[in-house]
């Protein structure tokens, strides 16, 4: 995607999310699904947030957009602290950071024609007349790659690939400056996957559109953004350009995580990989240090220790594993050293 | 079908065609679809949704469900013509010869039951011995699917395990009755990949140890190339395409093979995004001829107005395209998949 420098146009500082659960009649619980996460995108850029379920990839999204309230931290987004609004400044920002869903279908009101779905955001944030309206429906099924004719047509009567055609062009309808695509492209079909990427890609470049990219597939995340942060149990455990991460992941979990997608080639087959034993704990009442101990083949008593906290790895890239501190000042690479360890 | 019958075939699939009578018309969800099964070998059946995949497989176990209908072909398992069978000897090689894995697994067991009991009374339908013994059998069996603590976790309900565990429970059930043939229809959707790696590794170490054949649905190339030893491409109905994996791979003959390969994403190399254009056809209304000439780069005339049949192209390698047959003279350049579309 656009290849943007430059400053951050969002900037997240300190985000927490807690939900309490009910745990008796009059006890809760606090469930920490975001835990202090910070991360910038600049202006025109698409930062991906990987994770596997659970890890609070959707629920950061959410709290960007205040569809739901952060517990602390700081949201900006271009000369507006966000976080700051209260809920009526907020929905009339709303115009200008949009959203869209990971099931497309689900997401598009079934009763609606496609031309009332579309119309709808701008009744709400804009001042055009009616025949202004009608002509920018009309326009917004073009970009998309739908025919105008489409408008007096309901949801059901369109594939999947064309319904999240349809929630991108509602996204777009009022003009936004930041969309979060929560998983855009999981429901669809591995030969229409490509068309929606294209889509998205063609529509930052010719919009200008900062895009927060949330995904749990690793591949769709390496062919579309410019920055990866990764989380697990509502940490980012790892941070960079997609080529840090992808090329010299540091962090355990993401190097197990990229080794375990499995790879379209029969003569890659048998090639080693750092696997995880057990599963993704209980979010609630973690321990205070790494949130991976339970699962990572390179833990020490000290990883027991409240943190670790982001430690630089190279000039953009950040890993929340001691190892990466210890190897740093030895000068080896982490996955070379992380590999002697074992 | 080209091959001679050899010993080592556990299932042959012969001409077999599933047809669903709806309001709108008949759908042809399986035409024409024969293929071979070995034993101790994994067999990968890939397509989009409403390929047929799944059906194919539920007209081996004969549970097609209303309004669906298999009417003609042949399924021989084991020297045993299926089709030929009553139901009451249908259901005792349902669960004893064929053992299915679904997609979801909590949707797959009895919430009301716990995953001991569930299994433990597989084990008693088929050894006809008493509970206890079941009971103890079935704890071997969750210790074999590696599930920790399989003596406490023998009393936990569904509801109370993760998806990853259900699943291991579901191959646990399945392969407790040691089947001939194990059908695994999307076993991994939805589950995170850490989680998925393991369960891959258990089904391929189950069914290899076992001697079973297996038949393992998915829509992912991935799995496919690491998992399995054959692959049969469907589209539509059809099996278009079908072979060793090694060979499918690198050298696909069939244009929606090469498009399905060409526009899998993956996070070991860069490359533009591919995507085959346009969407899967209305099932009711298929294209005429080969029904994937709308969206083939390569479509002449003659695709639109006949049919193409399967053709051997070299190495136990079987495809259906006229380009193939040569019938039609053309390159077939891999570009085409990267040309705009969107």
């Amino acid at each position: 995607m656009t290849n943007a420098n430059g400053e951050a146009f969002v900037q997240i500082r300190n985000l927490r999310k807690d939900f309490p659960i009910r745990v008796g009649m009059f006890s809760h619980v606090r469930l920490r699904a975001v835990d202090d996460i910070s991360f910038d995108i600049p202006k025109g850029a698409t930062m991906g947030l990987v994770g596997e379920s659970g890890c609070g990839k959707t629920t950061a999204g959410r709290c960007l957009l205040r569809l739901i309230e952060p517990t602390s931290g700081e949201i900006r987004m271009g000369e507006h602290n966000l976080s700051d609004l209260k809920s009526e400044q907020v929905a009339r920002m709303r115009g200008r950071m949009q959203m869209v869903f990971q099931d497309p279908g689900g997401s598009l009101t079934p009763r609606m024609t496609i031309g009332a779905i579309l119309r709808e955001p701008l009744d709400l944030h804009t001042n055009l007349n009616a025949h202004e309206k009608d002509q920018r429906v009309r326009e917004l099924l073009t970009q998309v790659g739908l025919q105008p004719d489409h408008l007096s047509r309901y949801p059901h009567q369109f594939s999947g690939g064309q319904q999240q055609r349809i929630g991108v062009a509602r996204a777009i309808a009022t003009h936004p400056e930041f969309i979060v695509l929560d998983e855009p492209t999981s429901a669809l079909d591995v030969s229409v996957r490509g068309q929606i990427l294209r889509l998205l890609t063609r529509l930052q470049e010719e919009l200008g559109l900062t895009y927060l990219f949330i995904s749990h597939d690793l591949s769709v995340i390496k062919h579309t953004c410019n920055q990866v942060a990764v989380m697990y149990l509502g940490r980012i455990v790892e941070i960079g350009s997609t080529e840090d991460i992808f090329g010299s992941p540091s962090h355990p979990y993401t190097q197990a995580l990229l080794s375990a997608v499995p790879i379209p080639d029969p003569a890659q087959r048998g090639k080693e990989r750092l696997k995880l034993p057990g599963e993704v704990p209980s979010p609630i009442d973690l321990p205070p240090g790494c949130r991976l101990y339970s699962r990572c083949p390179y833990r020490r008593d000290a990883c027991l220790e409240p943190g670790p906290p982001l430690l630089q790895v190279g000039e953009s890239h950040k890993a929340a594993c001691i190892l990466v501190d210890e190897n740093l000042r030895i000068g080896g690479s982490n996955t070379a050293a992380l590999s002697q360890l074992a | 079908m080209i091959e001679a019958r050899n010993s080592d075939t556990l299932l042959d699939v012969l001409g077999l065609h599933t047809y669903f009578y709806t309001y709108e018309g008949v759908v042809k969800a399986v035409n024409s679809v024969s293929y071979k099964l070995n034993r101790g070998e994994i067999t990968g059946l890939v397509g989009e949704s409403g390929s047929g995949k799944s059906v194919t497989a539920q007209s081996i176990i004969r549970l097609v469900k209303a309004p669906g209908k298999i009417v003609e072909g042949e399924v021989w398992l084991d020297g045993q013509d299926l089709m030929s069978c009553s139901e009451t000897e249908m259901q005792t090689i349902r669960g004893r010869k064929i053992s299915m894995i679904f997609q979801e697994p909590r949707a797959a067991l009895n919430p009301l039951f716990t995953v001991g009991d569930q299994i433990s009374r597989v084990i008693q339908l088929r050894e006809g011995c008493s509970r206890s013994v079941a009971e103890t059998h079935a704890v071997e069996m969750m210790r074999a699917v590696e599930i920790a603590d399989p003596d406490r976790r023998a009393n936990a309900y569904p509801h109370e395990m993760s998806g990853g565990m259900c699943q291991r429970v579901m191959v646990a059930m399945a392969l407790s009755a040691n089947p001939l043939l194990l059908i695994a229809d999307e076993p991994t959707t939805g589950l995170d990949v850490t989680v998925q790696a393991q369960v891959l590794d258990l089904i391929r170490l189950r069914v290899k140890s076992a001697g079973s054949a297996c038949l393992f649905i998915t829509h992912d190339l991935g799995v496919v190339a690491e998992l399995c030893e054959r692959v049969i491409v469907m589209y539509a109905g059809r099996v278009v395409e079908q072979g060793p994996v090694a060979e499918i791979f690198s050298n696909p003959r069939h244009p929606y093979t090469q498009g399905l390969i060409a526009s899998t994403l993956r996070v070991d190399i860069d490359k533009p995004i591919s995507t085959i254009p346009g969407t899967v056809p209305d099932a009711v209304h298929l294209p005429s001829g080969c029904t994937f000439h709308p969206r083939c780069p390569f479509a002449e005339e003659l695709c639109q107005l006949e049919e193409p049949q399967m053709v051997e192209a070299g190495h136990g390698h079987l495809t259906r395209c006229h380009i193939v047959s040569g019938r039609i003279e053309r390159e077939m350049l891999e570009e085409a998949w990267t040309m705009e579309t969107a």
